[in-house]
Parts: structure tokens; C-alpha cells; sequence
């Protein structure tokens, strides 16, 4: 079971051209800038292509590749070097854009693409439950995010709502 | 009374103390931890994973066993 392994199969997916960009997200992408949190496993955004001739997105073509090197079916994850991976779409704006501006980050020489700490703590206030809140408190404690960005990401997005209920349960 | 009331703030001030030691040692823990390199946050992320997968085998062992005491009438 290694992490590891499993960002180097979904940089060979993204090469063969299985996948087009991706970026991690979730407990794992702020593993990136926190310190580790307990997860069962991987968020990966990608950007979802539709079939030819069709306006239907489907991730039989991922599914297909990764069946083919061993990977099997856990639920909705696929299971990638022990690992059960999520794939999941970048389907809003928020996520358009994190997905753009997601950096690259070495892990002993593995190339590993991951939204920015800003992004993530967007992500996390849009979505809104008890973890994701706890998330975004260990950004702020840990000093690990420009709040001044985060702001303006969430005032691109129309979620400032979400900004001023947190600031108010939270660091008032 | 006085006397009282010196050793009831002293013993509270203790309390706070050694509370406020106990937090301090968990952030710098926890900022530690932030600093590794990535490498070894995900090698930590592993073990985590493994250890949690081995917490739900024992409770979800646990629960089967209760559920069989639960369904077994006794022996007399």
C-alpha cells in the first residue's frame, strides 16, 4: 500500500492520455501543506471528456485502463496501489479554476499535481461540513494559507456567505 | 479565608499551566509533523490508512461477536 505508487499511475494515465490534467484535492492535497490527517482515500479532480459523439461524460475509459493493469472496483473508488482513488469531476467554477492553477510538487523525484492551499480551503468552505471547517482551522492555525487569496477566490465564487458564517461559528 | 482563596488561585493557576503546556506541546507537535518532508507525510498517510483499516476489522469483529453472543440462546 503506497501512495506513492498510486500518483505515478495517475501521472502514466494522465501521459497515455486517459485522463487530461488532473490535481489531488481533499486530506490528501492538504497533506500537502498540513500536517497528515487519517483518510481511506485519494480525491483526484480531473477535467471529464465526453465520449465521441456524445455529450456525455463517462469514466468507462479510466475504469477500462486501470482494470487492465490489475486495479479493481471498491464501491465508487477504484483501488490504485492499495489505495481506493475517487476520480471526480471538476464540475464548478471553483473547481475549473482550482484545476488550473493546481502546482507541482516532487515527492522524491514523482511529480505530483495538487490544488493550492487556497483552493483547498475554498473547496473546503463550499462544501461546508465539520471536516472540511476543521480543515480550513488547521490552514488558519498552521499559518499555511494567504487569507488575503482566499478571500478573493471566495468572493469570485459568490460564496462570501460561507466566509462570514465561518469567521462568526469560528474566530470571533 | 484569605488563605484559602491564595491556595485555590495558586492550585487553578497550576491547572492552567500545565494545560497550557499540554497545548503549546501539541502544536509544536503538529507543526512538526507540517514540516516533514512530503515524502514522509505520505508514507504517514500509509500507515494512518493501515491502522484505520485495522480499527474497523477489530470493531466490525467485535460487533460479530456480540451479534453471535446476542443470537446464541445459553446452553442451560
Amino acid at each position: 500500500m503506497a501512495i506513492k505508487e498510486a500518483i505515478q499511475i495517475i501521472n502514466r494515465m494522465e501521459a497515455d492520455g486517459v485522463i487530461e490534467r488532473y490535481a489531488i484535492g481533499g486530506a490528501v492535497g492538504a497533506t500537502f501543506y498540513l500536517e497528515p490527517v487519517a483518510t481511506l482515500d485519494v480525491d483526484v479532480f480531473i477535467e471529464f471528456r465526453a465520449e465521441p459523439g456524445s455529450r456525455l461524460v463517462s469514466l468507462e475509459p479510466i475504469f477500462t485502463y486501470l482494470r487492465d493493469r490489475g486495479c479493481t472496483m471498491e464501491g465508487e473508488h477504484i483501488v490504485i496501489a492499495g489505495w481506493p482513488v475517487q476520480f471526480l469531476p471538476a464540475n464548478s467554477n471553483l473547481l475549473q479554476e482550482a484545476l488550473v492553477a493546481a502546482v507541482e510538487k516532487s515527492v522524491e523525484g514523482t511529480s505530483a499535481r495538487v490544488f493550492t492551499a487556497e483552493h483547498i480551503a475554498a473547496i473546503a468552505l463550499q462544501t461546508g461540513r465539520a471536516k472540511d471547517k476543521a480543515r480550513v482551522l488547521q490552514f488558519i492555525e498552521a499559518n499555511a494559507v494567504d487569507l488575503g487569496r482566499v478571500r478573493e477566490i471566495l468572493t469570485r465564487h459568490g460564496l462570501n456567505g460561507n466566509w462570514q458564517q465561518f469567521e462568526q461559528q469560528f474566530l470571533k | 479565608m484569605a488563605i484559602g482563596s491564595n491556595s485555590s488561585n495558586n492550585s487553578s493557576s497550576k491547572v492552567k499551566g500545565y494545560f497550557e503546556r499540554i497545548s503549546e506541546s501539541k502544536r509544536d507537535f503538529r507543526r512538526r509533523l507540517a514540516a516533514l518532508p512530503i515524502a514522509e507525510k505520505l508514507r504517514l498517510l500509509d500507515s494512518l490508512r493501515e491502522r484505520m483499516l485495522a480499527i474497523r476489522r477489530g470493531s466490525n469483529a467485535v460487533a460479530t461477536r456480540k451479534t453471535i453472543v446476542q443470537e446464541t440462546p445459553s446452553e442451560r
